[in-house]
């Protein structure tokens, strides 16, 4: 298939979809959890990803900026799908994933270099995720390792944190997915402001370190 | 490792020749179906010859437990009956609350499988050493209530899972009754039960199932409680004000429509608001094993106290048909219940026939909003006495009888319930591509486009509604495994199920685990119904929805867009374009 960015070559649903895509990610990018032209956000309709395209910002995706790729095998649109993309893929195949965010929230990373976990300690972020793991792999962007690293821990989290790189949260529904990015990020925020503090906080639920 | 959740062990009734066996319970197959409705499926699937008429004594039922029933778990009070279907000619299963699983289980068995057809009425009684057949001739005949109450006074503390008349004439979608009032409703399973002349099944067994790690279980539990205690659905709304709270919302968005789908809902809301009925007629909630919420309602109108009615109830004989009067509503509902009939099929048959005799279609003179007309009808159904032969067949007989089957509001033969899916397109593809015919059930996308759990999406796109209706029906068939109710589904997740179940049995469950078992259960139902020729030709809708755009109301001019999910549909499930699991699916889901 020959490269042609644009609508004329999607389904019936690519405009719903982009429109969906671009909402997201400039919410994403407001909040400052896609640095610059970082970050990656898909969303799966049928055998077929929906992927922000490499070089874009994320706040300003426009109807030319998302691609379609197959969820099996390649075709020449990969040319300018995001350098995730076999990252997304992959998840969607070990998963019953609908929707993917990977975003770079400051907190959430700044957490993932000194800790193995983030098993909040707020209550809305408890009720929602009982705990985070925080994975860690050599080379941590479009890797194999971070492939299988994330298949694995996805099976059974709706998110992780990849030490030094950034979230990735899973979801059916786009919004959905966008919300436990925030989550992550909002108790990555309140945990390391507690541990700063160098009180110990007083509200810790030890048995969601077990979850 | 010995077994916990499960006792895996089974037993096989011949009701033919009065002989049961136990039997064991390969582990891989508990592994791959968990129990309850994927157990059904399993079982019937291979060891059910293809073609067999559902009254046939070849046809048979699978009772069935799951490996968290009667645990610590919330709502795990459930019970799960397959068999194949009268009304569709498909696989059925109905799930049911009240208080009858734990007694069943507690008989140290998972599943019961019934075969063959008595010779005389009768009602087994199954406790943990043995299977009775006992003589039910004095209780054919009786309605759910006497038979209840009856055996109830023989037996003491038991569960009682009972037909009444309907089921015992063969009506097409009679129910089987737990507890006197909560039913097993779609589907026909009375119907199955009457043609093998078993009144009831009656379990007094007291063991509960072993629990691997019961600290780790209590710690899901407790986090279980705590999110269905702060959702408001699940911690508010549906304790409060019951299933009618849904009546509210769905009025509000124009998701309800009235005399057979024909117009929208625009009228009435004051007189069939959950606030009015709370008023001025509920008497007290009711709350099936081991629930937190208490959906169900017990009403008190002109001293008599009555069960019910449910939001489905409310839709399907109530204002379905014209009648917007709860005293009205709940006496119908209670004389469907006592009769064995499922108020979905009965409400929504009639509003066929009331439509087609005002078409001048059928020489009979039916009206809407006629409450006494109803019940004489319900009535004759039961017997299948007059124009109840008819009737007592399903709207699709019904209205093919006379050459028009777009009348009969149904999928695969199974009427439609309250949600007008022209009104929500998510709704139209989860009721077109559903196994057992048209169910809210199978795949709620009413949460997601109404509801907002856990987010809301638009609910005019066709986008979006193929891959959420995959994953909720593939969810949902696990759940009805496990068995869990349904409406903690507003609160708690595969997450939670999947690490529940993995300290009560000490297998390893992951959250995907939870989600390919359901796929690979929906799609053994699927292969199930393909063999007997119900393929991807029946995923699809009464002519109405997807042609006639609703003619007022909040909803005004929608229509459902189902040809633009389903194929979608089909790719995600990895099956072709008639419907059918491809090679490679069926391989990957080691069916």
């Amino acid at each position: 298939m020959v490269f042609q960015g644009g609508r004329k070559l999607k389904s019936s649903k690519y405009e719903e979809i982009w429109r969906e895509i671009s909402r997201i990610g400039k919410k994403l990018y407001d909040k400052g959890y896609m640095v610059s032209h970082a970050g990656n956000i898909s969303i799966r309709a049928g055998n077929k990803i929906f992927i922000k395209r490499r070089g874009v910002s994320a706040g300003d995706i426009g109807p030319d900026d998302v691609v379609e790729v197959p969820l099996y095998g390649d075709d020449s649109n990969i040319l300018i799908a995001s350098s995730e993309t076999y990252v997304h893929r992959e998840i969607y195949k070990a998963t019953s994933a609908l929707a993917i965010i990977h975003a770079h929230p400051p907190f959430s990373v700044i957490y993932s270099l000194t800790h193995d976990e983030l098993v909040p300690y707020d209550v809305e972020a408890e009720y929602f995720l009982h705990k985070v793991p925080i994975i860690s792999v050599e080379r941590a962007t479009g890797s194999k390792a971070l492939e299988d690293a994330l298949k694995k821990t996805l099976r059974n989290y709706k998110a992780c944190i990849v030490r030094g790189h950034g979230t990735f949260a899973i979801s059916h529904i786009l919004e959905e997915a966008f919300h436990i990015t925030c989550m992550v990020e909002h108790a990555a925020f309140v945990n390391y402001f507690v541990d700063l503090s160098g009180l110990k906080s007083k509200r810790l639920i030890k048995e969601l370190k077990e979850w | 490792m010995p077994l916990y959740g499960w006792f895996g062990r089974a037993v096989e009734i011949d009701v033919e020749n009065r002989k049961f066996e136990y039997y064991e319970v390969d582990e891989d197959v508990l592994l791959k179906y968990l129990g309850g409705r994927g157990y059904g499926a399993y079982y019937l699937y291979h060891n059910m010859r293809r073609g067999i008429d559902p009254f046939d004594p070849e046809n048979i039922i699978v009772l069935a437990s799951g490996p968290l029933t009667n645990t610590p778990v919330p709502t795990s009070g459930r019970f799960s009956a397959s068999t194949k279907s009268p009304l569709t000619g498909g696989l059925i299963d109905s799930n049911c609350g009240g208080h009858f699983a734990p007694f069943f289980k507690g008989s140290r068995i998972d599943f019961a499988i019934i075969k063959g057809v008595a010779e005389t009425p009768t009602y087994l009684l199954i406790d943990e050493a043995k299977v009775e057949f006992r003589d039910a001739s004095q209780l054919w005949g009786k309605d759910v209530h006497e038979t209840y109450v009856a055996l109830k006074n023989k037996h003491g503390r038991c569960g009682v899972s009972c037909i009444g008349p309907a089921g015992e004439n063969l009506v097409r979608f009679a129910s089987v009754i737990v507890d006197g009032h909560r039913a097993h409703g779609r589907g026909g399973l009375g119907a199955v039960f009457g043609s093998k002349k078993i009144k009831a099944v009656v379990a007094i067994g007291n063991t509960r199932p072993a629990v691997k790690d019961q600290h780790k279980t209590l710690i899901i539990v407790k986090d279980m409680l705590k999110l269905i205690d702060a959702n408001p659905i699940t911690g508010k709304a549906l304790s409060l004000l019951g299933t009618l709270s849904t009546f509210n919302i769905m009025y509000r968005y124009g998701v309800l429509s009235t005399r057979n789908f024909k117009d929208p809902l625009v009228e009435g809301f004051e007189e069939l608001s959950a606030e009015k009925y709370h008023k001025l007629y509920f008497h007290r909630k009711f709350a099936c094993h081991n629930c937190p919420v208490g959906c169900g309602r017990v009403s008190k109108i002109d001293g008599r106290i009555m069960m019910g009615p449910e939001f489905e109830s409310q839709f399907a004989i109530g204002f379905n048909l014209g009648i917007y009067d709860y005293r009205d509503i709940v006496e119908i509902h209670n004389l469907c219940n006592q009769l064995g009939l499922d108020t979905i099929s009965m409400g929504v048959t009639l509003s066929c026939a009331i439509e087609l005799s005002q078409e001048g279609l059928i020489k009979e003179s039916l009206r809407w909003g006629d409450p006494q007309l109803v019940k004489r009808l319900i009535y004759e159904t039961s017997q299948r006495a007059g124009f109840g032969e008819l009737l007592a067949e399903g709207s699709l007989k019904l209205a093919k009888s006379v050459g028009h089957g777009e009348y009969a509001m149904q999928v695969k033969g199974m009427e439609l319930p309250a949600y007008d899916p022209r009104a929500s397109q998510g709704m139209g593809l989860a009721y077109a591509t559903s196994n057992r015919g048209a169910c809210h059930l199978r795949a709620y996308l009413i949460g997601v486009e109404i509801l907002g759990i856990p987010k809301r999406v638009d609910r005019t796109l066709s986008a979006f509604k193929a891959g959420l209706c995959v994953i909720q029906q593939n969810l949902y068939a696990a759940v009805d495994s496990l068995i869990l109710c349904r409406f903690i589904g507003y609160a708690t997740h595969e997450e939670h199920y999947s690490r529940v179940l993995e300290a009560v049995t000490g297998r390893s469950f992951s959250s995907e685990d939870i989600m390919e078992i359901g796929e690979r259960i929906y799609n053994v139902e699927r292969l199930f119904n393909v063999r007997e020729g119900i393929d991807g030709r029946y995923d699809t809708l009464p002519k109405r929805m997807l042609e006639e755009p609703i003619s007022g109301g909040p909803s005004q001019g929608y229509i459902t867009k189902l040809y633009d999910m389903l194929q979608e549909y089909y790719e995600l499930r990895g099956w072709d374009s008639n419907g059918v699991p491809r090679r490679e699916k069926i391989e990957e889901l080691k069916i």
